[in-house]
């Protein structure tokens, strides 16, 4: 089966500061990878590298068989930790914008998701509380039919209410024929959606397994793997 | 580019609009205020030209905040668009505000000519109508043309001060005064440069044009320097290149 991302060789630094080093992965289509780590770990660096947000870094990373570069934008859904909204819109405003701009944009499944995230499209981005602009930006980044989706950080910062509600979403809208990753450090709330995991440590990937056979070879959760890989 | 143009518009639309109001109700004030007071012809001229040359500015800085905040924006940098309209669509944006503010000044000139009948625009024959087409077809192109020039050359700044972690505010400074001088130099040392060696201004005045009494104008009153305009037309698409090349390999969101 061939790859949807393919990481060979991937570093980065930051000033002096390494974020990645020597990364070599390769994901194929179909599943829900965890990629987990403590902050500062490298995750969201790895996602914005996948998404083209970091132009700089050494090493190869294609998208489906391809460089990246303006194709793999349109494949590639990102939600990174920062809203991709702008200030100005309401939710609509923010629906159309993507639909306008993505021809993967399901309209239909975003109305459906509004309805299921209880977000009204009349409000204004601005006066959403941080749990509803979560909901809002898992919405814009799964409403589009893409080969791979990458949610940085999805649950982060937000109550457990909308927490169960945001890992609902994402098990009930996501597209089975694509791929997932998930960055995040919280793995007790999420690790039961997962097929498999990365676990990055100071810029170095650690590990990368399936879930099922994690559980086989260690004997161990997830969460109790996270805990050993990442024990101070 | 059509839909970045739609999303600038819709982001700045607020301020904009806003802004419109507030000028067109201060020049309908300082025109009545005049009218009513008896004040001088000249007074209600230049203060006029004061505030449509400040509401142009700010339509201007408008402009160069939209490029500058969509360079550093996700919702922007994730489109799959080409970087060449992202960075033009600003100027487009403010190209049309620009436009949308000569029609207003036409109109407020119809309406000064009403009240005062200066400048009678029932007197003006054919002759000096179209010297006076080719007058302001001609300031036009040279304001579009600055305009052009101070986007590109900050847009450039930007990228380049993008680059950096740090000290981006000076390092966008920085860049802007050397790109500015550097190219000035260049045009300076190939041409003659007229209005006081300022480049991007590159027309020559023939004879001076009265305000406000008898308008003579005579043959050839600007013409303009198609070398020097052709060299600054080179100079803006290889800022332009330079702008898209940063943003796509070096610029981090």
């Amino acid at each position: 089966m061939d790859n949807l991302l393919q990481f060979q060789s991937v570093s980065k630094s930051y000033g002096s500061r390494k974020a990645l080093n020597d990364v070599s992965f390769s994901i194929g289509p179909g599943k829900i990878i965890g990629l987990l780590g403590t902050n500062g770990s490298g995750k969201s660096t790895l996602m914005k590298i996948t998404a083209g947000l970091l132009p700089v870094y050494s090493g190869s990373v294609t998208v489906a068989g391809q460089p990246l570069d303006l194709n793999t934008k349109s494949i590639v859904s990102f939600m990174p930790d920062r809203p991709l909204t702008e200030s100005w819109m309401k939710v609509r405003d923010a629906i159309t914008f993507y639909s306008d701009f993505y021809s993967d944009f399901d309209m239909a499944k975003a109305l459906q998701m509004l309805d299921f995230m209880n977000l009204n499209p009349k409000d204004r981005i601005s006066s959403l509380s941080k749990g509803m602009n979560e909901r809002l930006q898992l919405t814009l980044a799964l409403s589009r039919n893409a080969k791979l989706y990458l949610l940085d950080e999805p649950i982060g910062g937000v109550d457990p209410v909308a927490r169960t509600k945001i890992l609902d979403a994402i098990v009930e809208f996501y597209s089975e024929d694509s791929s997932l990753i998930i960055s995040t450090h919280l793995v007790k709330d999420i690790e039961r959606i997962f097929d498999e995991v990365i676990f990055i440590k100071n810029g170095d990937l650690v590990l990368h397994e399936e879930v099922e056979e994690l559980r086989l070879k260690h004997g161990k959760s997830v969460d109790d793997m996270f805990k050993e890989v990442f024990a101070e | 580019m059509m839909r970045l143009l739609k999303y600038d518009w819709k982001k700045n639309s607020t301020m904009l609009l806003s802004t419109a109001v507030i000028l067109i109700l201060a020049e309908v004030g300082l025109t009545t205020a005049s009218y009513t007071r008896g004040w001088e012809e000249g007074i209600t001229i230049g203060l006029s030209i004061m505030l449509y040359v400040f509401t142009s500015m700010l339509a201007v800085i408008m402009t160069y905040r939209t490029f500058f905040s969509n360079a550093k924006s996700y919702s922007r940098r994730l489109l799959p668009v080409r970087t060449v309209w992202s960075v033009l669509s600003p100027m487009v944006l403010g190209s049309l505000v620009l436009i949308g503010l000569g029609i207003l000044i036409c109109i407020h000139i119809g309406v000064f000519s009403l009240i005062y009948g200066v400048p009678d625009l029932k007197d003006i024959s054919t002759e000096v109508t179209s010297q006076l087409l080719k007058v302001t077809a001609i300031f036009v192109f040279q304001v579009f043309w600055a305009y052009l020039f101070s986007y590109m050359a900050i847009a450039l700044s930007i990228a380049i001060a993008l680059m950096f972690q740090r000290g981006r505010v000076w390092i966008g400074i920085l860049s802007f005064i050397v790109i500015q001088n550097v190219i000035s130099w260049i045009i300076s040392s190939l041409f003659e440069v007229s209005f006081g060696g300022i480049p991007f201004l590159n027309v020559k005045l023939q004879s001076n044009l009265m305000v406000g009494g008898e308008v003579v104008f005579p043959d050839n009153i600007m013409i303009i320097n198609w070398g020097e305009t052709l060299l600054e037309a080179v100079f803006i698409v290889l800022m332009l290149y330079a702008t898209v090349l940063l943003l796509n390999r070096r610029v981090e969101a």
